[in-house]
């Protein structure tokens, strides 16, 4: 009863300011929401490229997290050192630049399209994310169940298959949640190869119709809205896989 | 006949020599109880039985032949010979009946509908019909134990090591372990079982071991342990008796 009293007082604070800021600047800014209206299409657009990069992004990250995780708890030294030079590399990296060497690198050599580009260098980037949390979940398996799985005389690809990994990934979930929130909101970096993604197509109405701001505002919504709709599958299929 | 036999076992932690020139043989239909203070070398002992540690020299016989770090050879042995670990070491995403049932068909290669039916039988011999569908955390230690036992009972071993299977259970749970136990060794199943519980040394096993210091001290009947006026043997039972 408190707690969702404070919701509602926090909620209704943050409403007012946010008003208070809206009518303070629309008396030297003149909001012009109706010509953004008119580009709704456009915004869609966006929406889905930004979905289908994400989504592509999510597949091609959890695969290279998995076999990165992998290498790095493999007893085989070389698998661990590539693991985490690959870790370090990625992480020590702003998305930014791996977006730009990917794009005119690879690009002007294998001849790629912005598109593939742009999954591919979300996918390196978050991929080492993913391989650390990964990793922390083989490593949260209780060492117990492993020997359990030995001394029935399981081989050790069948204790990673059907002991560590089921548990390692439900234990990853929630931070996996955590980190296609931020995949969806780094992809934003890809609109800098000009893939139409929601945040170019915001700078693109901006541009045409010098309804700048709004079509600021309007993106800042729809990454809202995307991300905490995340948020809330994820809880739920959180609650779904939890083990009792 | 000699189901499994330790020759000459040397074992070290570190600079922690924890068993040294250990020889002891198992033979079919044996109950041998494991008893001395902790740190004497017992749990290393039984963990070296079916390799889940191996030693740094001396062999290892199972059925007369030669336990080596092959994986085969591994599976085969372990198969074969049950393991009872002191925290239940239950695999936590699993039912009690899949977790019997698992190693069935890991290990067996039985298809899960019939390695489910065998588990089921091993569940109601062990008087857990009734929780079948539960997961390890909705069972108390007891239980779990009990699962625990019949996950080694399930793949018909030719003998069941037991680590100290009541030490980390409520004292008003040991009994109902104890009494699992206790019918097992009736039934004529070969058994060694690292203990604390005197009256079980005393009253069930037809053989007792006593370590002290890495080695084994006496390999006797506990009609004749319990009687020896053996210093040391008095003294390990007087601290007993008062720590009780």
């Amino acid at each position: 009863m408190r707690r969702n009293f404070a919701r509602v007082l926090s909620i209704s604070l943050f409403l007012v300011i946010a008003a208070v800021i809206y009518f303070s600047l629309s008396k030297v800014y003149p909001f012009n929401w109706t010509v953004i209206a008119r580009y709704s299409k456009l915004f869609i657009d966006g929406i889905l490229m930004t979905l289908k990069i994400s989504g592509f992004s999510l597949g091609l990250s959890l695969t290279i997290g998995m076999l990165v995780a992998l290498a790095r708890v493999s007893r085989i030294d070389f698998f661990n050192e590539l693991g985490t030079l690959y870790v370090w590399f990625f992480r020590n990296m702003p998305l930014l630049v791996i977006i730009l060497l990917v794009y005119y690198g690879m690009g002007s050599v294998l001849n790629i399209d912005r598109f593939l580009a742009g999954v591919i260098s979300l996918s390196l980037f978050e991929g080492a994310y993913v391989a650390e949390i990964f990793r922390a979940g083989i490593e949260a398996v209780p060492p117990g169940e492993i020997e359990a799985g030995a001394a029935l005389g399981f081989y050790n690809h069948q204790i990673m298959g059907s002991i560590i990994l089921p548990q390692a990934f439900r234990i990853s979930i929630p931070p996996l949640i955590g980190q296609l929130i931020s995949l969806v909101k780094d992809s934003s970096l890809v609109s800098v190869i000009a893939l139409g993604d929601i945040t170019m197509r915001a700078r693109q109405i901006g541009t045409q119709t010098l309804a700048t701001l709004e079509a600021y505002l309007v993106l800042a919504g729809i990454y809202l809205l995307m991300t905490s709709t995340l948020s809330i599958l994820g809880r739920y299929l959180e609650r779904r896989l939890a083990i009792p | 006949m000699s189901v499994l036999e330790l020759k000459n076992i040397y074992k070290s932690f570190g600079d922690t020599q924890v068993l040294r020139d250990v020889s002891f043989s198992v033979n079919k239909g044996d109950v041998v109880a494991i008893i001395g203070k902790s740190g004497a070398g017992k749990t290393t002992m039984l963990r070296i039985m079916n390799y889940l540690i191996p030693p740094d020299s001396g062999e290892v016989y199972f059925h007369n032949s030669k336990v080596i770090l092959d994986r085969k050879v591994l599976r085969t042995v372990r198969s074969k010979i049950g393991f009872v670990f002191q925290r239940f070491n239950l695999i936590r995403h699993l039912t009690a009946l899949d977790n019997v049932a698992i190693g069935l068909v890991k290990v067996k290669g039985l298809k899960w509908p019939q390695a489910r039916e065998l588990a089921l039988k091993k569940l109601k011999e062990v008087d857990l019909a009734n929780r079948v569908n539960h997961y390890p955390s909705q069972l108390s230690g007891g239980q779990q134990q009990r699962v625990g036992i019949a996950r080694a009972l399930a793949m018909e071993p030719d003998l069941i090591l037991f680590d100290e299977p009541t030490s980390a259970l409520d004292p008003s749970l040991v009994g109902e372990v104890m009494t699992v136990i206790k019918r097992l060794s009736a039934s004529g199943i070969t058994m060694v079982v690292v203990t604390h519980e005197m009256s079980f040394a005393k009253n069930i096993a037809n053989r007792l071991v006593y370590m002290e210091e890495g080695q084994i001290i006496y390999d006797t009947t506990p009609e004749q342990f319990f009687l020896s006026n053996d210093k040391r043997v008095r003294h390990f039972l007087n601290d007993f008796l008062e720590a009780v």
